[in-house]
């Protein structure tokens, strides 16, 4: 891709994939080294990027990557503090819950089960729509989301002693 | 559109990507809906935020930066399998062994090429900035192995990741790496036999969680751990 075709695609989505990293991240700066890392493969992979049909879900996909990457570098430093608020959201205060959990401790998991929590917690997509997205049976998606909550549990136990704060 | 669109749709909304029919149900939806015009609210404010304080040519100028800085590794990573077959061969053919550290039967050598040398790296010698190197592994039969090299900051690169194919026996040149400038200290750690990437893997972890820093405390038992620090 050209120099212009990336700050044209970045003027339009950029903001949205910052956000989705820092988001993963839970680290402002983090955030941005995610973000031009994306920019990064966007320049080198562009005909991939034409070629998708979603340019946001293509984006997504390359910033959770690149995301489960720093977050393996980083290791457990990744359990972020306990001091960042929940974000709001459209679902209900348990599902809130369990997305702050294991979105706390993403960097515990291996990487399927990140790519799932991902899509799961942060794009609130559905079981259906995981397994399309990743192309994973949607049995596989069942017990996956089925041992985050279990995880997310014991994470919560773990954090505050059964409630959250 | 049954109850809220979720915050995916409705990011794709805002940047038009969503298919024409979704595109104008989200619509409808958001026209009478406060909280999710509210979400756009935020997210058109993001995107202003976002311009404002790294503006696209910022962005250009940080991403040439780091594609320059990735680039000699790339390349180097980028041999071949031929070329990279034809490479252990010369490295073994022209090299001693003596300097291969022993893991149950295999061995591991690591070599390194500065200017247009390569060498057999002696244990204890020194590496700089813009060395490339590359391991040599070597196995007595079939089996699983890992090799990743840690540095000092706690960069982990799993140049051979899966532990969950054996290798055949024999020598086997695995991807090169560049060190980087400013060089920073790098500890080689190679695990062989079943679950290999996994014992590396939960050591790592457990090293990290524990708060040790970068080197050979990481490496679990039955490892072999070369430590490679600049000069």
């Amino acid at each position: 891709m050209t120099d212009d075709e990336v700050a044209d695609a970045y003027r339009r989505y950029g903001s949205l994939v910052l956000r989705r990293c820092r988001r993963i991240l839970r680290d402002d700066a983090a955030g941005e080294d995610a973000l031009q890392e994306v920019f990064v493969r966007l320049m080198r992979y562009g005909h991939a990027f034409h070629k998708a049909e979603s340019k946001v879900l293509w984006l997504y996909r390359v910033a959770d990557r690149c995301c489960f990457d720093l977050l393996a570098r980083r290791g457990a430093h990744a359990e972020a503090s306990a001091d960042q608020a929940p974000e709001p959201s459209h679902r209900g205060t348990a599902a809130l819950e369990d997305r702050e959990v294991i979105l706390r401790f993403l960097a515990s998991f291996d990487d399927r089960l990140k790519q799932v929590a991902v899509l799961h917690y942060l794009d609130e997509m559905t079981q259906e729509e995981i397994a399309a997205a990743t192309g994973w049976s949607r049995q596989t998606i069942f017990k996956k989301l089925a041992f985050l909550r279990s995880r997310a549990a014991a994470l919560r136990v773990r954090l505050c002693g059964g409630s959250y704060p | 559109m049954n109850g809220h669109p979720s915050s995916l749709q409705l990011e794709r909304f805002s940047v038009d990507d969503l298919p024409a029919d979704a595109q104008e149900r989200t619509r409808a939806h958001v026209l009478g809906c406060g909280e999710c015009t509210r979400s756009l609210g935020e997210l058109d404010r993001a995107r202003k935020d976002c311009l404002r304080q790294l503006p696209p040519e910022k962005l250009l100028g940080r991403i040439g930066q780091k594609r320059r800085e990735i680039r000699p590794r790339r390349l180097w990573i980028g041999l071949s399998a031929f070329t990279a077959a034809a490479a252990a061969f010369a490295l073994i053919l022209f090299f001693p062994r003596s300097d291969r550290v022993q893991l149950k039967g295999a061995s591991v050598s690591v070599y390194c090429r500065r200017g247009e040398q390569v060498r057999l790296l002696a244990p204890g010698e020194r590496i700089r900035a813009g060395d490339g190197l590359r391991v040599v592994l070597t196995l007595p039969n079939r089996q699983p192995a890992a090799a990743w090299f840690v540095d000092a900051r706690g960069r982990v690169d799993r140049f051979l990741t899966d532990g969950s194919t054996a290798l055949d026996a024999g020598e086997h040149a695995l991807p090169g790496a560049m060190v980087e400038s400013p060089c920073i200290d790098l500890w080689l750690v190679v695990a062989a036999g079943s679950g290999a990437t996994q014992r590396l893997a939960e050591a790592f972890e457990r090293a990290r969680r524990a708060g040790i820093p970068p080197g050979e405390r990481w490496a679990p038992a039955g490892t072999v751990v070369r430590a490679l620090q600049c000069e």
